[in-house]
């Protein structure tokens, strides 16, 4: 019997082992290997930009162009699809107009041209059906864009009601991504024949026809969002070309790609070129001359780009390590010590960027004592990032001092106030951050329930306070509470979270930390807004309109932004500034100052960041791999890499 | 004995089944109403998990909210799903909004249950082979070193085991691929659809099984000799068969394919599951040994292996039976970690999902389909004992 079933056991192994020979046998030596860690929604273009997630987005942007992107590297506006920049928005009776002129001679992968009529449709279709959420909020936002007129083949005209700014215009409708009329028009159309009340009421009608109004377009949505998307022509490097759910998709090169072959060069004094051979050249942002930052030709230089799932991080590592992908997307990035793991493999190559993410301590400022300036400046100065990041946490994170970050070149304020440094910008020691936050908090009028002040113990190397913080009016500093995630979470902010409680504990703030898990930590703090203090992260943009929602008060609502309360009427001017200011010299200045408030007034604290640190098949060649975000945050650049 | 109302056995029966029909439709009911309202307890919600990764302001994420159904109380809500329930409509996800999770679940029910189904089987079949011989090797150090064997595998830190096998076996040796169904370069344009292939091999499953049933039923009365001919013959025609479809379709490679990526998957969950069976059959069969008509058999002169096979382990059979119907049942539900480090989107996998993005339609939809076959299997196992113990009797 034993040996019978030896026998059949080893015939199993056999017939697998042939099978596995198999496995190695097809692959495609230019097909581009992209790991994902979630299958995409399978949404279509209007569903994906609403209830946008990361790997959609990751699996779209190839196929996809706007009538404007960002530069490399410095993320400055250029031209996409339009031939030039926008006209200046100038009055049209009580509108605002500007117009965008498009390329001649771009076309959808099903060969037709690209017109104005494609833009129209696509950002008129988002407002008829009030599309929110997502990418639309920003794209098609109703409270201010009207209407998008095709004026003829290739001219645009966007329509606002009131004056936009930079933040609505340029960093908003005019980076829509555009969809082809001549596909979708017949799809919508039939989607919501014989639907009525989708015409907008006048601006003075009454709240329940707009509520009417807007459960209609809810219903619509829902029609528009359900349609079919199989064989839709785009206008990317790249087309869809097959998916199996849960295991691959797959898009092959677009013959029709416009930027096939185009030159992109970026130079160190700034400027920025393109060049398409026998076709046009544009530059903007000073003059193209002198040392080169990046210089490359757009591809796509390989036939397929795949991207194939992994449920599990570890396991997708392992594919990286054995060559069945090239390169592994994670908005995270990879651990460090994953990606320290993989650093002797020869095959691979590790390269580590500046996230867009940041990690930040907010306050409640509806509370005593948090609603005062003072406090939060004394809790800023005993925080000691550097000893956290540098000491305990082994160099896993870098401190932050801004909440926009450096790599953001264009709108990152340096030399802002910091609180806990030297007037040379070193780190304070122990003691001195013990001293200046006690001198902070006794010139606004705290003091200590025995009358007695926390003085630094030299022998033990901590503060000492025999009695507990007392409010300006006399009454005890309430047992507050710091809420953070759990170790098995985020071990770093845990770690933050837990040396941040001694630290304030230690001058008499009674403080204990509270770990709860992401969703139970957001309903607490966002969504009920029930808390003293809590650590989470959060992503900065490209331009810094979220600064405006982080702080200004109308987003000091449940389920709002602003969910420590902050209200400060000289915030909200300036962030209303930063929503309508219309060039880079008038927005900087406003940028400028909303950061430096920030940085005195402490709403929030920035505390740190740990990079994004990926790993890539040496096989591939990128045109560069220094930039802010990481190649993440490009999805991994498929209409430029190339395969040695 | 007959029944004291005078009834015929096949009405006993009926109306056995009918009234735990009855009881299942009520439990079932129950299970809805908890899982429900307890989903809804957990902290957060999806637009609180959507949150996380986006810029959303308080008025975007109120209109989103109103174009995802989320206003309205919990009990207005359950209401609402309880309907569409009724009508066959288990609503729409709202992480992968807009597609409704009947189809969610009909896309990834048929991976789940190829692999858990395999991997169940085999882990039974070993399990029991090796419970069989243990009992019957009781006190040796064959027993002490399988038993310490299979009991470490069964209590071992699966993630750490799984991720261990698929560095061995996927990465060290290049034996098997790292995770996924299948290898995406053999399913390019014009090949068919992974779905439907699962779906194919599962119901070829089925008859290979339904074959094999009959087949022993009918040569059950055959003398030993010509009813192992007969049955070997039989079940390679049937097999022969199966494969003869595959390869005059042109699915075979894709078959392959499939069982290729199923490999490792089904070992890592066959050697962590057999154990338990192995020591449920092997005390089983201790107890089966005590018997007297197992004393008869020895005093009959039988063959030891005869004894072991046809008079103890038919015998010991019940509770390694019952125990294998309901994993049966749960295979449905797929296992979160093996699906999770093998990127097998199943089951299991869809669930954990559902939950951590609180996306109540898909978790409770994915919940109810399971709660569903366990119901079902409860029943099953109760008619299943009946079958296997003629002493067993309902009414």
């Amino acid at each position: 019997m034993t040996r019978r079933m030896l026998t059949k056991f080893g015939l199993t192994f056999a017939i697998l082992a042939t099978l596995a020979g198999c496995g190695g046998a097809f692959q495609d030596k230019n097909v581009y290997r992209i790991g994902i860690l979630a299958q995409p929604t399978a949404g279509n273009f209007w569903g994906i930009h609403a209830i946008a997630n990361y790997w959609d987005l990751a699996v779209q942007s190839p196929m996809r162009l706007s009538l404007f992107g960002v530069s490399d590297q410095r993320f400055q506006i250029i031209p996409q699809l339009a031939a030039d920049f926008a006209s200046p928005l100038i009055p049209e009776g009580d509108a605002w107009v500007s117009t965008v002129k498009l390329r001649d001679g771009v076309r959808w992968s099903d060969g037709k041209p690209l017109t104005a009529r494609d833009v129209a449709f696509t950002l008129n279709t988002a407002l008829r059906f009030g599309l929110a959420g997502g990418n639309w909020s920003a794209w098609a936002d109703a409270d201010y864009l009207s209407a998008v007129e095709a004026v003829d083949e290739l001219t645009v005209k966007f329509i606002y009601a009131s004056k936009p700014g930079m933040a609505r215009h340029e960093w908003g409708t005019l980076l829509a991504s555009i969809a082809a009329e001549h596909y979708w028009q017949p799809l919508v159309e039939a989607a919501v024949e014989g639907m009525t009340g989708l015409e907008r009421p006048a601006a003075g009608a009454d709240d329940k026809i707009w509520e009417a109004y807007q459960a209609r377009q809810a219903e619509a949505a829902e029609k528009l969002y359900a349609l079919a998307n199989k064989n839709e022509p785009v206008s990317g490097a790249f087309v869809f070309s097959k998916e199996e759910p849960g295991s691959f998709i797959e898009l092959a090169a677009n013959k029709n790609y416009f930027f096939s072959g185009v030159a992109f060069t970026g130079f160190e004094n700034g400027a920025y070129q393109e060049e398409k051979p026998k076709g046009y050249s544009f530059a903007a942002y000073g003059t193209p001359e002198g040392e080169k930052s990046y210089a490359y030709k757009s591809g796509p230089f390989v036939s397929k780009t795949v991207y194939s799932v992994y449920s599990d991080l570890n396991a997708a590592v392992l594919a990286l390590q054995s060559g069945e992908i090239d390169i592994l997307l994670n908005p995270q990035g990879l651990p460090s010590g994953l990606a320290e793991s993989v650093e002797s493999d020869s095959n691979l190559e590790v390269v580590k960027n500046e996230s867009v993410a940041f990690r930040f301590l907010a306050f409640n400022t509806r509370r005593d004592p948090m609603k005062d300036a003072a406090f939060r400046q004394a809790v800023a100065t005993l925080l000691d990032r550097e000893f956290l990041t540098d000491s305990i946490l082994q160099g896993a994170a870098y401190p932050l001092h801004s909440f926009v970050p450096e790599a953001n070149t264009a709108w990152h304020k340096p030399d802002l106030p910091r609180w806990g440094y030297l007037p040379d910008g070193t780190p304070m020691s122990r003691e001195e951050r013990v001293t200046k936050a006690v001198e902070l908090l006794v010139a606004a009028g705290y003091s200590w329930s025995d009358d007695t002040i926390p003085v630094w113990d030299a022998n033990n190397g901590v503060a000492a306070a025999t009695g507990t913080l007392l409010l300006p009016d006399g009454e005890e500093v309430p047992a507050l509470e710091l809420l953070s995630l759990s170790y098995g979470y985020d071990p770093l902010r845990a770690t933050f979270a837990i040396w941040t409680a001694q630290w304030l504990n230690e001058v008499g703030i009674p403080v204990r930390v509270k770990q709860l898990g992401f969703n139970a930590l957001i309903a607490r703090t966002i969504q009920e807004q029930d808390f003293d203090m809590f650590i989470l992260g959060n992503q900065a943009g490209l331009f810094p309109s979220y600064l405006s929602d982080f702080w200004r008060s109308s987003e000091a609502v449940k389920g709002g932004r602003n969910a420590g309360g902050y209200s400060n009427r000289a915030f909200d001017q300036l962030s209303d500034q930063l929503l309508t200011c219309a060039t880079y010299e008038e927005c900087k200045p406003v940028a400028d100052q909303i950061q430096v408030l920030i940085a005195n007034a402490v709403p929030w604290i920035p505390l740190f960041d740990t990079g994004i640190y990926e790993v890539y098949n040496k096989r591939l060649a990128f045109p560069y791999t220094q930039t802010f975000g990481g190649l993440q945050y490009l999805y991994g650049l498929p209409s430029v890499v190339a395969i040695q | 004995m007959p029944d004291p109302r005078g009834w015929k056995s096949e009405t006993v029966m009926r109306r056995y089944v009918v009234l735990r029909l009855g009881q299942i439709v009520l439990t079932y009911f129950l299970f809805l109403v908890l899982i429900y309202f307890l989903l809804e307890a957990l902290p957060g919600n999806f637009l609180g998990a959507l949150f996380g990764e986006s810029r959303l302001t308080a008025g975007q994420l109120d209109a989103l909210g109103a174009q995802l159904g989320l206003q309205g109380s919990a009990a207005e809500r359950f209401l609402q799903w309880m309907g569409g329930f009724l009508r066959g409509d288990l609503g729409i996800s709202l992480s992968q909004y807009p597609r409704p999770v009947m189809e969610i679940l009909a896309e990834r029910a048929p991976r789940t249950l190829a692999l858990f189904l395999a991997a169940t089987l085999l882990s039974f079949s070993f399990g029991f082979f090796a419970g069989k011989i243990l009992a019957m090797r009781r006190g040796t150090a064959f027993e002490t070193t399988v038993t310490v064997g299979g009991i470490t595998l069964y209590t071992v830190f699966t993630p750490w085991f799984a991720l261990w096998l698929l560095w061995i076996f996927a990465y060290a040796l290049r034996l098997f691929p790292v995770g996924k169904f299948i290898t995406y370069e053999m399913w390019e344009a014009g090949a068919p659809d992974a779905n439907a292939v699962f779906r194919h091999l599962l119901l070829g499953g089925l008859m290979l099984a339904m074959v094999a049933w009959a087949v022993f039923r009918r040569t059950a009365r055959l003398i030993p000799a010509r009813k192992r001919a007969v049955r070997t013959a039989s079940i390679a025609a049937a097999l022969l068969v199966f494969c003869g479809y595959w390869i005059v379709t042109g699915q075979a490679a894709y078959v392959l394919d499939i069982l290729y990526h199923m490999a490792l998957p089904v070992l890592t969950l066959t050697l962590i599951s057999f154990g338990g069976t192995m020591l449920l059959t092997r005390s089983s069969m201790l107890e089966t040994m005590r018997e007297d008509y197992v004393l008869l058999a020895r005093a009959k002169g039988l063959p030891e292996s005869e004894i072991r096979d046809r008079h103890i382990a038919r015998g010991a059979l019940l509770p390694v039976v019952t125990t294998l119907v309901f994993s049966l049942a749960f295979a449905i539900g797929g296992g979160v970690i093996t699906e999770s480090i093998f990127s097998w989107e199943g089951m299991g996998y869809t669930l954990m999902e559902a939950v951590t993005l609180s996306d109540i339609p898909l978790a409770v939809g994915a919940m109810a389909f399971t709660g569903l076959l366990v119901l079902a299997a409860h029943l099953a196992a109760d008619l299943l004992y009946a079958f296997l113990d003629p002493r067993i009797r309902y009414g």
